[in-house]
């Protein structure tokens, strides 16, 4: 495709879209807000409205959307499978169990800067992600679909572990996780925004710095190891990384499906697998997708908000699809 | 005499209670075109994911350049060691200039830039693989032929003294094979590199080797000057086929037909 000839202009042109979505997006929403709150000429409720549930809402559903869609792209390329996404190697319904269990246990243990939900989170991630690599490194070696399988074995056990969980909750408690089951971006004020802020830098940041390494697991951990490259240590902590962003993300938006699977791919179409510009572009695309995704979400039944993950669905599928129809036609 | 580049010593790998390979020792020196043989399963591959640190679990002792393999960092080791892996099943979603730039991760510092020096050795390792032509292109297009030239051209823009090629011909029709084999004559002659070949093909060992080494059952059958290999018995202990020796004159090396199992 000739885009991808072109990878810094694509990065160029996706920065200038990104920007330009997260300046008006807080703008829309249930009801449209004039620009006038900006230079304090509207009402202190528009005013509110505007800083304490828009601009977070917009700031977490981006910071949500590339934290998924960049660890969607680490799996992608680990995995050497376009179909190994947070969610389908269990990590995302580990994540939700772990934080599950947190609710129904009523503890509240924050760390300074990271709230409990998110380390438990973290924990039921990282232990997913954790089964389903030993079962493929293991002396029964299994295949990358095999370990797809094992994946979607996990996740479904994981997910009626969650229900049982939920099911012998305590009303409160069961609410609860079901209303963040639904995922979504219910968010007032800034707190959320610094509880997904340092998982989804920090692990960011690790896979950018490691975007040499992804390109060489690309083409097989032979060759990677032959180039240099620690596979074991690398992969793990890329798999910490990963966990990391998705459970920092589940803990505080719910599972919101799609974004990890499509948005590293269209992204891919776009510039081409060269991780050194795909990972930032797929951190853009994701972030600037789900902006948009969860403002249909809000706009289109007011002023009740469908889950977010209905949105990105019916958005992303089809536009994938036309991606790949074009891309076979070149 | 220098010594040697690979020492290799009393070196084992059990795995589920099979021995893939038993108490294997050899040197390998400055210069040396190794040919390893054997049949499907004798421990050829094996072998080669033990130097390439691929397998850890074996017993013995491995030196590179002198250096204890176990006390070697990955990327001091892909300093050394350049590899060329077998072809099939794999998606290589790059340009091949791209390819082969990625084998320039040994030589990064620790931000990964590149410098002038990498694109220098990316130019003559292309150059010299004969896939300059190529360079713009995505490898996705290539036939099978291409894409090992440039598989080769990659190992060589690591620019380590010692080559390790997997089977290099064995999916390659014979034009293609000839070709390897001249741009594997080409390497030695300008680089000196030292190259380890892995096949099952003895003409092919013959024609590239100046050595061989010969696994059956992950054990040692032989081991000398690839010469060797035209005493008819040598072949039929490795392969259990009997072969004949068809001598060509004009100095090309014989050639070994299998005949009737022994």
């Amino acid at each position: 495709m000739a885009l991808s000839n072109h990878p810094v202009k694509v990065l160029v042109g996706l920065t200038m879209v990104s920007v330009a979505v997260l300046l008006t997006a807080p703008f829309f929403g249930g009801f449209d807000l004039p620009f006038s709150v900006l230079y304090g000429d509207a009402t202190h409720m528009e005013s509110l409205v505007f800083w304490q549930m828009r601009v977070p809402q917009v700031m977490v559903a981006f910071l949500a959307g590339a934290g998924l869609s960049v660890s969607g792209m680490a799996f992608q390329a680990v995995f050497r499978n376009p179909l190994a996404t947070p969610f389908t190697l269990g990590v995302a319904s580990g994540a939700s169990l772990g934080a599950a269990l947190y609710v129904r246990s009523g503890v509240q243990l924050d760390l300074p800067g990271i709230p409990g939900i998110s380390v438990a989170s973290f924990l039921g991630a990282f232990a997913a992600i954790l089964l389903v690599y030993s079962l493929s490194t293991g002396r029964r070696k299994l295949s990358p679909a095999g370990m797809l399988l094992a994946g979607v074995a996990i996740s479904f056990c994981c997910s009626s572990l969650l229900l049982f969980v939920q099911y012998i909750s305590r009303v409160g408690h069961s609410i609860r996780i079901m209303h963040w089951l639904m995922g979504g971006m219910h968010v007032f004020g800034y707190a959320d925004v610094f509880n997904v802020l340092p998982f989804v830098v920090s692990g960011s940041a690790v896979l950018l710095y490691y975007r040499h390494e992804l390109n060489l697991l690309v083409v097989g951990d032979d060759i990677a190891a032959s180039r240099g490259v620690a596979v074991g240590r690398v992969k793990l902590i890329i798999f910490f990384a990963t966990s990391f962003t998705v459970a920092g993300v589940v803990a505080v938006c719910g599972p919101i499906g799609f974004v990890g699977m499509m948005m590293p791919h269209i992204a891919r179409l776009l510039i081409g697998a060269d991780h050194r510009t795909l990972t930032p572009a797929s951190l853009l695309a994701g972030g600037t997708f789900l902006v948009l995704c969860d403002r249909l979400s809000r706009i289109v039944v007011p002023p009740s908000d469908i889950p977010v993950g209905v949105v990105t669905a019916l958005l992303g599928g089809p536009f994938f699809l036309w991606l790949l129809i074009r891309r076979g036609v070149d | 005499m220098s010594s040697p580049l690979i020492e290799v010593k009393s070196l084992s790998m059990n795995v589920g209670g099979s021995k893939l390979l038993d108490d294997l020792s050899f040197d390998v020196g400055d210069g040396e075109s190794l040919a390893v043989i054997g049949p499907n399963g004798a421990g050829k591959t094996t072998l080669l994911r033990c130097l390439l640190r691929i397998h850890t679990r074996w017993t013995g002792h491995i030196r590179i350049l002198g250096q204890d393999l176990r006390d070697l960092r990955q990327r001091q080791l892909a300093r050394r060691l350049a590899y060329v892996p077998q072809l099939e099943g794999r998606h290589f979603p790059f340009t091949v200039r791209q390819f082969v730039t990625m084998s320039r991760y040994p030589h990064m510092d620790a931000l990964g830039g590149s410098t002038a020096g990498d694109k220098e050795a990316v130019d003559r390792a292309m150059a010299l693989a004969d896939v300059e032509k190529l360079a713009d292109g995505p490898m996705e297009i290539l036939s099978g032929g291409e894409r090992q030239e440039v598989l080769i051209a990659a190992a060589l823009a690591q620019e380590a003294r010692i080559l390790l090629l997997d089977e290099p011909t064995a999916f390659l029709d014979y034009r293609h094979s000839v070709r390897i084999h001249e741009i594997l004559a080409t390497i030695r002659a300008e680089t000196g590199t030292t190259t380890v070949l892995v096949t099952h093909d003895l003409n092919e060992a013959l024609a590239v080797a100046t050595t061989g080494l010969a696994l059956r059952d992950g054990r040692r059958v032989f081991h000398g000057p690839v010469t060797g290999l035209l005493d008819p018995a040598v072949p039929a202990e490795i392969f259990g086929v009997g072969f004949e020796v068809i001598e060509r004159g004009d100095g090309a090396p014989a050639l070994l037909v299998p005949g009737e199992p022994t």
